[in-house]
Order: C-alpha cells, then structure tokens, then sequence
C-alpha cells in the first residue's frame, strides 16, 4: 500500500485500453507511453490488465506495507530513501520506505507498474482512469496528496524478473521520427507532390498539450480553409490539421469522434514515440500508404513476442 | 431491401463502412443488427459516426486481406437483417428545467425565432428526436429531429464550463451534456436524469436509433 505525500503534477492510474466502449463514447485510455507499460506489466508478472500509474511532475509516496514495483521508460528518475534508482529493474520496496519521482530525461511520462496491480475495480472492462467520464481508477480522478492506493494480492502471478531493457528513443537533432499512415485529407492538406514541405516539415510540440491529444506548432504554413467533416471516428495516433494549421496528434485519451481535416495517423506500434517528445522538441512523420501499413505493426508484434520470450526464458533461469 | 456498401481502409486500425445511399436510419438499423451478432468478439472495435459505421482493430493489422475476410463476416449478416422487423429500440422522455439559468441560451434563441419562450419550449417539445450516434464524452449522444427554425450554430468561444445535464443545441443537433465539461452548444434547459454510469450494461442511456421526446418540468 502506498501513501501519496506530495503531489505536484498530475498523476493518475493507468490500465488496460478500454475495448468496445468508443461506441458509447468512452474513450480508449491506457497510458501514454504503451510500450513501456506494457513492459512493465510482463516484467513484473502481471497480466496486460492490472492497473499502475503514470505521471508527470514531482512525487513523493511512502511505503506502508511492502510492494514491489518497476518504473519505465528508460530515462525515468526515482530515488528511494534519497538514493536514485534505475527504471527496469524490480525495486522491493519495504514499509516505511519513501519514494520520489521527478520528471524523466525524456518526455514528460513516467510509468509505475506494481506487481499485483493496484486493488481497484474494473469498469467497462478496465480499471484505469477515464477523466472525461469521471470513472475508472481513483474515483474517476486525477491522484491527489493524502491518496492511498492499496496494492492486489500477487499470490499465483508469475515471478517477476529482477531487470528489464526499457523502451528508448534516439534523439537527433531535437527531433523524433515517426511512421505515419497518409489520411483522407492528406493530399487536400498537403497537395501530392512528393517533395512537399509536409515530407520533410519538423513539427514542434507546443506546452499547449495534454492526455488527449499533442499540439503541434506548424509555423503557420498548413493555414487552410478546408472545412469540418461529418464526425468520424477518432483513434490514438490521428493528426489532425484544424483551420489555424497547428497539427493535433490524439494521445490515449482522444475523443472518440472528430471533425477537423485528418492527414494520417501515427502507426499503432509508433504512438508510444510521440509521448517521448518534450515541448520545444520536434516532430517528423515518415508517410507511408494507409493500404500497406499493418506490416509495420506486424513486425512490432513480433518484436513483442520475441520480448515476452526472452523475459520468460530469463524467469526460468532465476528460479532455478 | 438492398443495403449497397462500400469497405475503405482509412489507416492501420480503422476500415470504414459507407453507405452508398447514405440513409443514416439505414445506417442505424444495420448498425444495431451487427451489434447483436458476434461480428465484434474477436478483433473489431464498431462504432457509428456521422453517416459511417468504422470498424477499428486498435492493434493496428488492418489490410486488404483483412477488409476482404470482413467483408464475407458481414455479407450473411446483412441477408439475415429482416427489414420488415421494426427495429428494437428504446424510448427515452426526459423532464427538462427550460430557460432561466438552467438554460442561459434560451431566450437569445427564442428572440432569433421570434417566439416567446413559452413557445419555443412547446414547440420544441412536440418534437420528436432520434439518436444519431454517440461521441465526444462518456454518453453524448448526438440527437437529430430538431425542426429547421431551431437550429442554431456553437458558439464562437466555448464556455469553460457548462454544467451536467445541460441540452443544449448546436446546428441540427441537440444533446445532453453527461458531466460537467467545456461546451460551445448553446444550453436551452436542465435535466435530473443520468444519462452515463460505467457500473451499467450498456453505460450510455441513449443507443443509436433510440426515440427521445422532452417535456418541460412541472
């Protein structure tokens, strides 16, 4: 069980995306940053639906009764008892130890798995957070000081291993590449031209972001008048291009319908990228056809398989 | 009845259905049919939207290959729809709180149609409404039905807050805000009834082609 000290951020309790509610209009949620969570999640036993934490600010929990816990991405930073701690690596955390998290090298999202997940009830098949709904993980709310958060019973689980690699980014010159699917909009966004400036335009994220979608400054040159569309169906991943031209990425708390222009969608197995970038940082999109892109994210559950492989081949050799 | 389609990939998660007639009560009833079969269990997340029903698969392996085996999964499905049935579907008739300040917009309407208030709220009401589909929040559903001579456009600036249980108007549609949130809809009056709670089966109220009336609150 775990008490919240300090609370300067926002933090909230993330779990599994919710499957069969958009048509409700519930949106998907999950964390930000899925691949990491994910990690998370198998590293320490637990199964893709039990619930964690995600956050962005200062933090400051202590331990009542012990817990075990890993934190993501990569450039994560803790300290335990004062003394920094690493992201991927199983921290046993005994009662009366104190916990602080500030914010990562990069992004803005730290990840907190618990092994056991924290004991919250499911709704519409999740427990995590859904702040627009206000249900779902705490209350329906963002995490605030004096909240405590009681940890399931991990008897049964699977042994959690002692280190993981974590989800990292290489950063070159400021700025994150990601594959993107051209829209239905594309071509009257952008024009068709293959040496369009959209080929090749940095994109800058602006402090004006949040869980549900990135904005992107777009320097004023995707201006257009290109009106609203019959609302369609939104998921994580979709740019957006409003009038103003300041792109929109939907994050994993997207509305589920929209109407502005869509250029393309960031690839499923990309998205975890976009929630990498801090404000003043760029982005790229790499346009590849909507009709020929599932191999991209084929290839990524590959990669995923391979990873749960590995870690259940590790576990055997720890228990040994 | 023949109910001609055409399946589009619009991304690595979403094939889109559009109806070539584009009859959306069309729409809704095949909408409600495939919801009642198996076409969901597995890989597809359904939805309808503005005259599209969108099928997502949020791991993101759509391809033609894909499209092509959902295309044979939704053909028998089609066969087996009885457009003869009446389509089962609930009725909803909420007790509304009009004008005032549990509908601050009300009487600027009123003014644009050049009706008292009193005559707006009954003509209003002896309207009836159909949902259209649901989307933006947690049980906003999108309501169609309202008579030319009410429609009005958002607000230029969205309000910072409009309360729970607000309806609220915005070009042909009208709407129940679920929760508290920020809203451009221009707010004609207050209902006491939930509309959303995630711990139900099914969580929103108001399902696409359900009938909807109003009446004002005694």
């Amino acid at each position: 069980m775990i008490h919240f000290d300090q609370v300067h951020g926002m933090a909230l309790v993330v779990g599994a995306p919710r499957k069969s509610c958009r048509q409700y209009g519930v949106p998907v949620g999950g964390p930000m940053n899925a691949l990491s969570f994910s990690r998370l999640n198998e590293a320490l036993g637990n199964s893709n639906r039990m619930a964690g934490l995600e956050m962005t600010g200062r933090f400051r929990f202590s331990v009542h009764k012990p817990v075990q816990i890993m934190v993501g991405p990569a450039g994560a930073r803790l300290t335990i008892d004062g003394k920094a701690a690493w992201a991927g690596r199983l921290l046993s955390l005994q009662r009366g130890q104190v916990v602080e998290v500030v914010p990562p090298t990069q992004g803005l999202w730290t990840q907190l798995a618990v092994r056991g997940g924290f004991d919250l009830p499911r709704l519409l098949g999740s427990s995590g957070t859904c702040l627009a709904g206000g249900f779902g993980g705490l209350n329906g709310r963002l995490i605030e000081q004096g909240d405590i958060l009681e940890v399931a019973d991990p008897t049964g689980n699977h042994e959690p291993v002692s280190n993981v690699a974590m989800p990292a980014l290489e950063v070159r010159n400021n700025t994150i590449t990601v594959l993107a699917a051209k829209g239905p909009e594309f071509d009257a966004l952008f024009g068709d031209s293959t040496a369009c400036g959209a080929q090749q335009e940095a994109w800058e994220l602006s402090l004006h972001s949040n869980r549900m979608g990135y904005r992107f400054n777009g320097q004023g040159q995707y201006c257009h008048q290109l009106p609203n569309l019959p609302s369609y169906t939104c998921t994580p991943g979709l740019v957006q291009i409003p009038p103003d031209g300041n792109a929109i990425v939907l994050m994993a708390d997207a509305q589920v319908t929209g109407g502005y222009p869509r250029a393309g969608f960031v690839l499923a197995s990309e998205i975890w990228k976009v929630s990498l970038l801090s404000p003043g940082q760029h982005l790229r999109f790499e346009w590849v056809s909507s009709s020929n892109c599932s191999q991209y994210n084929e290839k990524a559950a590959m990669q995923w398989r391979r990873f749960a492989t590995a870690l259940a081949e590790q576990r055997s050799r720890q228990t040994k | 009845m023949s109910f001609k389609f055409e399946l589009e990939i619009i991304s690595d998660q979403i094939v889109q259905l559009r109806h070539l007639q584009n009859d959306h009560r069309q729409l809704v009833r095949v909408y409600r049919h495939f919801l009642s079969t198996e076409l969901l269990v597995t890989h597809w997340d359904m939805q309808l939207t503005e005259g599209m029903i969108s099928f997502v698969r949020p791991d993101g392996l759509v391809s033609q290959d894909v499209v092509s085996r959902l295309e044979d999964q939704i053909q028998p499905w089609l066969q087996e729809l009885d457009w003869d049935q009446p389509p089962e579907v609930n009725e909803h008739e909420f007790e509304v709180h009009f004008g005032g300040q549990s509908g601050i917009d009300l009487a600027r309407l009123a003014a644009d149609c050049q009706l008292n208030e009193n005559d707006w709220v009954h003509q209003f009401c002896s309207s009836g409404f159909e949902v259209a589909f649901n989307g933006f929040l947690p049980g906003f559903s999108y309501l169609t039905g309202l008579p030319a001579r009410f429609h009005a456009p958002r607000l230029a600036q969205p309000r910072k807050f409009v309360p729970a249980g607000s309806l609220a108007i915005a070009a042909h549609y009208c709407a129940i805000y679920p929760t508290d949130s920020p809203g451009g809809w221009n707010l004609v009056g207050r209902v006491e009834r939930r509309v959303f709670n995630a711990e139900q089966e099914p969580p929103s109220l108001m399902l696409p082609g359900d009938w909807v009336t109003f009446r004002p609150a005694s």
